[in-house]
């Protein structure tokens, strides 16, 4: 699925005042790529994900899905991952494909229950799980989707480091097999690097893009030993797009 | 004075137990050594007595199943019609701006001042505390449901827009389990409150049940059997609210080792 921003602007009231707090923003993700947003923090790269997942209407612009003659599938991983409660893990991953026939549901949740190593929790209530298992059952229930696309609201970054370490590997490992184009929002430049196509860069709000990178290398390459030098050019290059923005963001700028 | 601690020292299991049996212990002495007259504070060994004494000649029994029906019946029409509503106000913004303001202008009203008029409405069946009961269970209960939806975390309902659910599933298998725990405070301060307006609208108008029966006994200068129903009520307060910790055992099985209990 092409996901098609076209001048995409977000306000926000304050004492009656519109502000801006995103864009304009134009930007085309291609079929089954996996683009990265980084931006210091309020940049409202959030708000972008949320607009592209229905969740919030844009004030300006439009964002198209090609194709689209049918709604598309979109699965949303969120950083305070949301399992319900009140359902056990398999009933929270079941939850996005309830549309499906009852034996299917059931075969597509045992699936995913399996490669996410969530099979003898089936049947456990979320607060039952550490913060990496729940995140994982989180990616379960939006990949069990067979989402056309997957939005991902900085899911590791209430994890501890090495869990984070741990789930990003499992990502990068499992994305091939799953043909969604991905929109992956993150503040850590590492993560992004180690994950992504595609390195959109967002200035302090109202949010534009001041930043398009590529990432070169195959992904098996990025799990040998040597990424954390090969890509340091790269990663070099982000931070010193994002370091003025993001000194400026703390400060309380905006442009 | 004494440091504040993480983790204060378990109670004794007898502690409690001691503590009541010596408080009965010196309330029969006063009784018995006719500290206080028998006739202005019976003592725990006589309210007995006349507690098995009018439960063995049916008295009791009688005056029990027609308070039961009652406050069983005015009490599932209130936690129903308040779970209802409670829901309606919290989801649909357009019945909130409608409902709320009347809630919040009618709660305050002492329900009891409204019964000479239900009687009037309905006559002096057993309508008007049917409806009594209902109504003094109705606002605690929709005011419970109402804030336990309106508090639920945004996160839910992104879950919901997501997944795609339809309203009446987001209802079902969202909202209404995320307001649960809300609704069983609710249900807990209803059942409180359904047995103070019972026994009033029994002493104000009714032939039968322990309202009554307290009454008569007043009259009547009874004051051992008159303690005798007070037991009877102490004792309904506690079978219902164990009956609704039951209930929200098994209703509310996903945080049964949440650190808040």
């Amino acid at each position: 699925m092409k996901v098609i921003w076209d001048q995409v602007e977000k306000y926000y009231l304050r004492k009656k005042q519109t502000v801006p707090a995103l864009g304009p923003v134009s930007l085309t993700l291609e079929d089954g790529s996996f683009t990265a947003v980084i931006g210091p923090s309020g940049c409202g790269k959030t708000t972008l994900l949320n607009i592209t997942g229905g969740l919030l209407p844009p004030d300006q612009g439009t964002v198209r899905f090609l194709p689209d003659a049918t709604p598309p599938l979109i699965g949303m991983v969120f950083q305070q991952i949301g399992l319900l409660p009140w359902m056990t893990i398999r009933e929270n991953i079941a939850l996005g494909i309830h549309f499906l026939p009852e034996k299917e549901r059931q075969e597509r949740t045992l699936r995913w229950l399996n490669i996410m190593g969530l099979s003898d929790f089936s049947s456990a209530w979320p607060y039952q799980l550490s913060g990496g298992m729940q995140q994982r059952a989180g990616i379960a229930r939006a990949l069990a989707m067979e989402p056309d696309l997957l939005l991902m609201d900085e899911p590791f970054s209430a994890l501890d480091a090495q869990t984070r370490k741990l789930l990003s590997e499992e990502l990068l490992n499992l994305w091939e097999s799953v043909h969604a184009t991905t929109l992956y929002i993150t503040h850590n430049i590492e993560e992004a690097v180690y994950l992504a196509d595609r390195i959109i860069v967002m200035s302090r709000r109202p949010g534009r893009i001041i930043g398009d990178l590529t990432v070169d290398a195959p992904r098996r390459d990025r799990m040998l030993a040597d990424w954390a030098s090969a890509s340091a050019g790269l990663k070099e290059k982000i931070w010193k797009l994002l370091k003025i923005e993001a000194a400026a963001a703390m400060k309380g700028d905006s442009q | 004075m004494k440091k504040i601690t993480l983790y204060p020292s378990a109670p004794s299991p007898w502690t409690a137990p001691v503590v009541f049996l010596a408080l009965l212990l010196l309330w029969e002495l006063c009784s018995r050594t006719g500290l206080v007259s028998s006739l202005y504070l019976p003592s725990p060994s006589s309210i007995g007595a006349a507690f098995l004494l009018m439960a063995a000649d049916g008295e009791l029994y009688g005056a029990f199943i027609n308070s039961v029906g009652r406050i069983l019946g005015g009490y599932a029409i209130g936690s129903l019609l308040g779970v209802a509503l409670g829901m309606l106000f919290g989801i649909s913004r357009q019945a909130r701006a409608v409902g709320m303001p009347l809630v919040h202008f009618l709660y305050p009203v002492p329900k009891l001042a409204l019964l000479p008029l239900f009687i009037l409405w309905f006559g002096i069946g057993e309508t008007p505390k049917l409806i009594l009961i209902a109504m003094g269970v109705f606002f605690p209960v929709l005011i419970n449901t109402y804030s336990g939806v309106t508090r639920m975390p945004v996160i839910y309902t992104k879950v919901s827009v997501i997944c795609q659910l339809t309203d009446r599933q987001y209802i079902r298998r969202v909202v209404l389990p995320a307001a649960m725990p809300s609704i069983f405070t609710g249900l807990r301060l209803g059942a409180g409150i359904s047995l103070i307006l019972l026994v009033a609208a029994e002493m104000l108008a009714a032939g039968k049940g322990i309202g009554a029966l307290v009454l008569h006994y007043g009259d009547l200068m009874l004051t051992d059997r008159l303690m005798a129903c007070v037991v009877l009520l102490a004792l309904m307060g506690l079978v219902f609210q164990a009956v609704l910790n039951w209930l929200e055992k098994r209703y509310i099985p996903w945080d049964q080792e949440h650190p808040s209990r």
